[in-house]
């Protein structure tokens, strides 16, 4: 319903970066993981968002007032695995060297990580501002008299 | 939210006290009663009396039951992040709506009544 949906939008945004947010988590915790359930080393996690499909009384209200366009907001569609090489490292002593005496580490890269992480929080201060100026739009036509 | 402050109650009582008499109280308590479900306090269908500012009254009246039907959801909500059910955006997101929604009943009552404070006030 009307104003309320820019809301419900923000919202979606905000839980996105959340979501996006524990993988980064994750591929931080996991630097250095050299096994894993699958075998081999960590692989860095990436999400894939999507936006959310409007829902059906939306669409019918849009299609009335023959106001077309938008979404009902964000989602994370799926959550892929970095396909890019391991980097290796000699270090025969290591319990996963292979008979080379080379170490496959995980394809997480600290600094891609941080930049990352600066940019998801960032993103997620972003749609608390949207929801908060929507949140004073609603409030500032309640000043009408 | 702060435990045992109805707004609800509180805005019945100082509009009983305006009007003298309470013919829509009737109509306002099943949406007050509290830890009832949102869906089983939907309010009683609007009836036109057929007086413009008893309907408008009426109205506001209707929409506080709303925002009591939402402070409810609200609070379910905060109990359910207590219990790791809901996540703390639904509940903060909940919680603004209601404070949105708690503005508009009260500024609709308030308009009505400072209404009916204007032709009660009227020279005749």
């Amino acid at each position: 319903m009307g104003i309320d949906r820019a809301l419900d939008i923000s919202i979606s945004g905000i839980d996105a970066q959340r979501r996006t947010m524990e993988l980064i988590a994750s591929n931080i915790a996991n630097i250095n993981t050299t096994r894993t359930m699958m075998g081999g080393p960590y692989r860095r996690q990436v999400a894939v968002l999507t936006d959310k499909p409007i829902s059906f009384d939306q669409q019918l209200a849009a299609a009335e007032n023959r106001l077309f366009g938008g979404s009902g907001g964000v989602e994370v569609a799926d959550i892929v695995d970095d396909r890019t090489p391991f980097p290796k490292v000699y270090n025969p002593g290591h319990p996963d060297a292979d008979s080379q005496g080379y170490v496959s580490l995980p394809n997480v890269n600290l600094a891609t990580e941080m930049t990352d992480m600066v940019y998801v929080s960032k993103l997620y201060e972003a749609n608390i501002t949207a929801f908060n100026a929507t949140k004073k739009m609603m409030q500032d036509t309640l000043q009408l008299q | 939210m702060v435990e045992g402050i109805d707004p609800v109650r509180a805005a019945d009582l100082r509009l009983s006290q305006l009007l003298g008499e309470d013919p829509l109280m009737a109509q306002v308590v099943p949406g007050m009663v509290p830890g009832d479900a949102p869906a089983a306090a939907s309010a009683a269908p609007m009836q036109f009396t057929g007086s413009p500012f008893e309907d408008i009254l009426g109205k506001a009246i209707e929409s506080l039951n709303g925002v009591s039907r939402s402070e409810v959801y609200a609070n379910q909500l905060i109990e359910s992040y207590l219990q790791g059910q809901a996540e703390l955006q639904d509940v903060m997101a909940a919680q603004a709506k209601m404070s949105v929604m708690m503005t508009l009943a009260v500024t609709s009552v308030n308009t009505a009544v400072n209404t009916f404070k204007e032709i009660t006030q009227m020279q005749i």
